[in-house]
């Protein structure tokens, strides 16, 4: 989608155009959801993070100034949609182990299945899925900047702009992920021999 | 695993997201966005009658207004009480001049 088309969208979307918002959502849909499942790493609470996305988008465009393009606006509310999803999961786990220490019956907790990403070829699934375990295990930034250039294929400069950082740290934030991963996977590998 | 096959593996695993397609949200994302709008899009006013109608919330109100107006009654009464004893009392004690005379009554009639 070219700059002309972006802004003429914008200026439909703050008028109130329920044409123009269904031809958003129609455009980026997929581009949200696959941002928000790399992140989530499950299908139902990705696309629930990704209706959030659009309901935000709705709510406040009137305070998009197109100062960057709308996907990367978009980008930028699904990763720290994502993030937040993920860090209150924890969260609720957390306080899930600590109600158990008291013997209060809590939903169980349990440990999260193998994620298969849809759209992996399927000889990788398997090793996608350990990829993604260990993908789990990154600060968010460094998950954040994995999935945007893994999943998304997006480079470093565009990134950067999602991320509101220059392209050099989004380039060390990558070789840092891309160093975690292969100690982690070199870890899980060592405890898959003991 | 030997060393080398191991570090061969985890390179294969670093690479298995290269090629991957994009996934795609399910068929009536759309539709279903649109009933969630719908519901954050309802009024304030809306929202603050869908709360006072709740059981809980109408029922503890309805409560507190009528332990309040017990209170006002009943000090209303107690007040009207107080008061309409006092002036019964004067207007029978004027009526039938039963007012204790006092020394200085009694001076203001002999001079």
């Amino acid at each position: 989608m070219n700059r002309f088309t972006d802004q003429h969208l914008t200026e439909a979307l703050k008028q109130g155009d329920a044409t123009a918002f269904k031809e958003l959502v129609e455009t980026f849909r997929d581009m949200v959801y696959n941002t928000a499942l790399g992140i989530i790493q499950h299908e139902a609470d990705a696309e629930d993070v990704a209706q959030e996305v659009f309901v935000q988008v709705y709510q406040s465009i009137g305070t998009f100034r197109g100062e960057a393009k709308l996907s990367t606006w978009l980008y930028r509310i699904a990763v720290t949609k994502a993030l937040d999803h993920v860090k209150k999961q924890h969260r609720k786990k957390r306080w899930a182990v600590v109600y158990s220490l008291f013997g209060e019956q809590q939903e169980t907790v349990a440990a999260a299945a193998d994620f298969h990403h849809p759209g992996v070829l399927l000889d990788n699934k398997e090793r996608a899925a350990v990829l993604f375990k260990a993908l789990e295990q990154l600060p968010d930034r460094q998950k954040a900047v994995f999935v945007l250039h893994k999943l998304e294929g997006l480079p470093a400069k565009e990134i950067g702009e999602v991320m509101q950082m220059s392209q050099a740290t989004i380039e060390g934030l990558l070789h840092r992920a891309r160093n975690n991963l292969r100690k982690l996977l070199e870890k899980y590998y060592r405890n898959e021999q003991e | 695993m030997k060393k080398k096959d191991k570090q061969q593996e985890i390179e294969a695993i670093m690479r298995s997201l290269d090629g991957a397609g994009r996934a795609s949200a399910g068929d009536f994302f759309f539709t279903r966005l649109q009933t969630r709008l719908q519901q954050k899009s309802s009024s304030a006013w809306e929202r603050a009658t869908g709360w006072i109608a709740r059981p809980a919330v109408a029922i503890t109100g309805l409560l507190l207004i009528l332990l309040l107006n017990s209170i006002i009654v009943v000090r209303q009464v107690e007040k009207l009480a107080d008061g309409t004893d006092q002036a019964s009392l004067q207007a029978f004690a004027e009526e039938y001049r039963l007012e204790v005379p006092t020394f200085y009554d009694n001076t203001d009639k002999t001079e």
